[in-house]
């Protein structure tokens, strides 16, 4: 129980003189600042603040015991964000950091050795492409070819027809 | 509260993107370009990125396997080709004797526009002793890819 002060004391004179319908209107006004102090606590405030439709104000908090700890709640939204963070720095991490042979300009494997050397590389792709377009070429011929059979039977075709009608 | 979930799923994705620009990811062939194929005597894997390519040709990424003395791997490799083929936009193919000889596939572009294509050649059935697979990514046309192929 918290000691009595001029405060108090003078707090509860005047609830006393108001309950009884003795304050004056100077009085009144007193108390009325005196409980719109929220560092005024005790039984006699807030029975003075009820009555004077200090409705919102919360009565003193009776002691009580610690509350238990809750466990953190994550919100989805926090969640989410600290997901997409790690991952954009372990993705900008992995390709600045992972400094293998694959990730160089140019490379090949023969026979399972790795051949770096950007003069032998191309060699290798300019064999492969030639191959390639070697193949192409002699395809794109035969289709030429056969277009052209093609046509050259039409148009034997076309002009039997022609004489014999 | 709408706006942040927006800006959430936005950073999700674009945290994730890396990942799909990966581009020779969702193909057949990519089980070719395996240890399984390249650790094999006689074959070659060659890839080169964009630093080194634009100055002859206009891609970003030119990845190949060239299988020498193994004609059975072809095999293996016409149903994968198939599989991706069948997904091509523009496809130019001959087979011989029932194989697949020749084969150029101009697949659909990557999410950031790039053109894809897979080349393919048998030599084995035309008297040659080498198997190339190829996958160019770049903003060649397929005009240009040929154009390449014939210089």
């Amino acid at each position: 129980m918290k000691p009595d002060t001029p405060t108090t004391d003078r707090l509860k004179h005047l609830s006393e003189l108001y309950f009884e319908g003795l304050t004056s209107l100077e009085e009144e006004a007193e108390l009325r600042r005196l409980v719109a102090d929220p560092e005024l606590t005790g039984p006699e405030a807030d029975e003075v603040r009820a009555v004077m439709s200090f409705g919102a104000w919360k009565p003193t908090p009776r002691p009580s015991l610690p509350a238990r700890k809750r466990p953190a709640i994550l919100r989805l939204p926090t969640v989410a964000a600290a997901a997409a963070s790690v991952a954009i720095v372990a993705t900008v991490g992995y390709r600045h950091f992972s400094g293998t042979a694959e990730q160089s300009d140019c490379y090949a494997y023969v026979d399972g050795h790795l051949i770096e050397n950007p003069e032998k590389v191309m060699s290798i792709v300019t064999a492969d492409l030639q191959a390639l377009g070697d193949a192409s070429e002699t395809i794109e011929e035969e289709i030429d070819e056969n277009l052209s059979l093609f046509s050259s039977a039409m148009r034997t075709l076309s002009s039997q027809e022609s004489e014999s009608l | 509260m709408k706006r942040k979930t927006i800006l959430l799923i936005s950073a999700c994705i674009i945290a994730l993107s890396p990942l799909s620009a990966i581009s020779q990811t969702g193909l057949n062939i990519n089980r070719i370009f395996t240890d399984s194929f390249r650790g094999k005597k006689g074959v070659t894997e060659t890839v080169l990125n964009h630093k080194k390519l634009k100055s002859k040709y206009p891609l970003s990424l030119y990845h190949s396997l060239t299988i020498t003395g193994h004609p059975d791997l072809a095999s293996e490799i016409e149903p994968l080709l198939t599989a991706d083929g069948a997904k091509a936009k523009n496809k130019e193919v001959r087979y011989k004797s029932g194989r697949l000889y020749y084969c150029l596939y101009c697949l659909n572009s990557t999410r950031a526009g790039q053109s894809r294509y897979i080349l393919y050649l048998n030599g084995h059935l035309n008297g040659d002793n080498k198997i190339i697979l190829l996958y160019l990514e770049g903003e060649a046309t397929i005009e240009e890819v040929k154009k390449m192929l014939n210089k």
